[in-house]
């Protein structure tokens, strides 16, 4: 093992929107930052976009090529153990830049209930910080992300300012739905659209409708911009050096990282303070991995909450047909939502979710022409019949708020190793009949949706949102959670963790503006603590 | 599925392209020096040929309802049919069309391309051609669909329906309606 030479102020590990951010941020201030990188540089965007349209299946995982480090799902490249009863299905990328490669985009801020689910609701957990601390924060990350949104639109989340960018447009199908809202009521309440608010430059949005897993402009904010702007104020950038280790010295502070390259070569690398970017699956793989004398838990874990309280947003949809054409397939996929149904007084006893107006369709088009065409149908019907499937496919899905559950959670699968032979991820995961009542809730407003465009149900779908939430939770007690509200290991005072891991509930707001948010603030404050 | 495209013409042998490069100029300098007799033998080729990708398109248009096919794709799906499928077959469906074409046409287009799709061996082919010009693959078993490679922007199921292919900028017209 060789030991680098190079001493930094701080070493971060993951380089998504987390610790992106974070390292741009303390670059500012003339820290000296490296970035380790589990996973390779990405191939130029021109490549990227040409292997995506070279594969002939189009997946999520098309546009990247495989390697060792990237968790696939899929049968040939299983990563997870999953251990049920219900299956995980969210997933993220492994490469610089982490999953903003194929994100959604949107950013919504939560609410501020969100952070008081114990106090207000009896459910969950509170947050030891709240909206109002946060909400500076959440204006400053609209701007780095570039946030587009409408300023006249009340979202529940007060605002201290504009947003950066003016609004997506909506999509001709969102403008269908508020036409029928206008009219009528669900359940007595009044249903609003908004736009979606989305990290999504409206002057270079093409609407190439490959959002995920890639848009072809650079549209949509990646966080390979402040990558690029921090190594240009010369943070160094490490890709494939897997870490493998947090190793604890014995005033209890964490002394350096052992990771390992793809060659199979391991080195260490030391600093004055550590950050866990690694997202919510791999920052606590990593601390339970790092199992020693003193914390045979594994670091950071004394009060036995790494892994723990694994949380998503489970998506559910609805697709099926409307009568009248909404001319689905077009535009960013998500241009809009129902954002009404967030919370409720119900919300004591079932979960609440976001309605979510879906462009993208949900019908392959090249298999209903297969079909179509194996039926013999042929000439102007055939024209006829393709352009009525592809222009009456509609869809709401509902992202569902998921409590932590102390048996959610994920663990080291130790005798199931992954290619690079560290365990792979164990995931112990179910559904709480809190979530089960908000699901009927969200099939009926669905229901009511598919009512008024006069729509024939075809079924459900259920999806992970890629909102890896949850395992490493923040909070003011040591027993029952892992960081403090600065993001500070309870038990190692050099180390920080930022990232969704940290949350403690994850209301029903996509993770992404929430991440940037608290990673700026955990930049403030590691600032203030290097320079004393 | 392979269709030759046109970079792949651009990557043939250097010496395949000098013998083209030849017959073409063969060509010209016969016809400049007025040898009509040894020109008309070329001449009849180059018409049946042109002949027979007329008929082809006509056939295309009539299986897939298409208002328009870009005639550049005609020769090589024609190629991909023949390569893919019995010539025999192939030849049977386009002298049927053909016969229907220039014969008395006792029955209606929609009725001949009926009898056609419902044949035992032409109907397979003929569903394999409308898959070729909407899909630009030919479906070759019951769970592997072969998509050219990157030639997403030539299947013709895009224009039917008015969208773009996934990650093809478009512009900004989700608002609208299409059509």
């Amino acid at each position: 093992m060789k030991a680098d030479q190079l001493d930094y102020d701080v070493i971060i590990v993951g380089s998504g929107v987390a610790g992106a951010i974070l390292a741009d941020s303390l670059a500012t201030h003339k820290h000296r930052i490296l970035i380790l990188e589990a996973g390779p540089k990405n191939d130029p965007r021109s490549e990227i976009i040409k292997r995506y349209r070279l594969d002939p299946r189009q997946k999520n995982g098309s546009p990247h090529k495989w390697n060792a480090q990237t968790p696939r799902q899929d049968s040939k490249h299983k990563y997870y153990v999953q251990k049920g009863p219900v299956p995980f299905k969210s997933q993220y990328e492994r490469c610089v830049g982490g999953t903003t490669w194929h994100w959604l985009g949107t950013c919504l801020r939560m609410l501020p209930v969100d952070f008081q689910m114990q106090s207000v609701y009896g459910v969950g957990m509170d947050w030891p910080i709240s909206y109002e601390d946060l909400e500076p924060w959440y204006t400053l990350a609209e701007k780095e992300l570039g946030v587009a949104g409408d300023d006249r639109e009340d979202l529940g989340s007060p605002r201290s300012g504009p947003y950066p960018k003016r609004s997506i447009p909506l999509s001709y199908f969102d403008r269908e739905v508020i036409k029928f809202l206008e009219h009528e009521k669900y359940e007595g309440k009044r249903l609003h659209v908004n736009a979606n608010p989305q990290a999504r430059d409206p002057d270079l949005c093409q609407g190439s409708r490959s959002c995920i897993p890639i848009c072809p402009m650079g549209a949509k904010y990646e966080a390979d911009q402040h990558l690029t702007r921090a190594k240009k104020k010369g943070v160094k950038l490490k890709s494939e050096r897997v870490v493998s280790k947090v190793l604890i010295g014995n005033n209890g502070k964490v002394k350096a990282l052992q990771y390992r390259t793809l060659d199979g070569s391991t080195g260490e690398v030391r600093a004055k303070v550590y950050v866990l970017a690694a997202n919510a699956i791999e920052t606590p793989k990593l601390l339970l991995m790092s199992e020693n004398e003193a914390s045979p838990q594994g670091a950071s874990n004394s009060s036995g909450h790494v892994g723990r309280n694994l949380m998503d947003h489970p998506l559910i949809s609805t697709i099926g047909f409307s009568k009248q054409p909404v001319f689905a397939m077009r535009g960013p996929l998500c241009t809009a939502g129902i954002d009404s149904l967030r919370d409720s007084p119900q919300r004591s006893k079932q979960a609440a979710f976001r309605l979510e107006i879906v462009n993208s369709g949900w019908d392959d088009p090249i298999k209903a022409a297969e079909q179509l065409i194996d039926q013999n149908i042929f000439g102007k019907d055939l024209q006829q019949a393709l352009k009525s499937r592809a222009h009456c496919q509609i869809e709401f899905a509902a992202l569902m708020e998921q409590l932590p559950d102390f048996s959610n959670r994920v663990t080291l699968a130790k005798t199931d190793l992954d290619p690079l032979g560290f365990p792979r991820p164990e995931i112990h995961y179910s559904w709480s009949e809190y979530l089960e009542k908000g699901i009927a809730e969200a099939k009926r407003a669905h229901q009511f949706l598919f009512a008024g465009l006069k729509g024939r149900k075809v079924g459900h779908r259920d999806f992970g949102a890629g909102h890896i939430m949850g395992t490493c939770r923040m909070g003011d007690q040591s027993k029952n959670s892992v960081v403090n509200k600065h993001l500070r290991s309870h038990d190692h005072e050099n180390l920080f963790i930022v990232g969704s891991a940290v949350f403690p509930t994850g209301g029903t707001s996509n993770p992404s503006l929430t991440i940037a948010a608290l990673s700026l603030r955990a930049a403030a404050y590691i600032h203030k603590e290097l320079v004393g | 599925m392979k269709i030759q495209t046109d970079s792949n013409l651009n990557k043939l042998p250097r010496r395949q392209v000098l013998h083209w490069t030849l017959i073409s100029a063969l060509y010209s300098s016969m016809w400049a020096s007025g040898c009509h007799i040894k020109t008309s033998v070329l001449t009849s080729e180059v018409s049946r040929k042109k002949a027979t990708m007329k008929h082809f398109m006509g056939l295309s248009k009539a299986l897939t309802g298409a208002s328009s096919l870009d005639r550049s794709w005609a020769e090589p799906y024609y190629t991909e049919l023949m390569r893919a499928s019995p010539k025999r077959i192939v030849d049977n469906i386009l002298q049927y069309y053909i016969n229907w074409q220039e014969g008395a046409r006792t029955v209606d287009k929609k009725s001949m391309i009926k009898f056609l799709l419902s044949d035992k061996e032409m109907g397979p082919v003929a569903r394999g051609l409308s898959k070729m010009w909407l899909l630009g693959s030919i479906k070759r078993s019951e769970t592997v669909v072969e998509l050219a490679p990157g030639e997403l922007h030539r299947q013709c199921i895009w224009q039917s329906i008015g969208v773009n292919p996934p990650s093809y900028p478009v512009g900004q017209i989700w608002s609208r309606a299409i059509g």
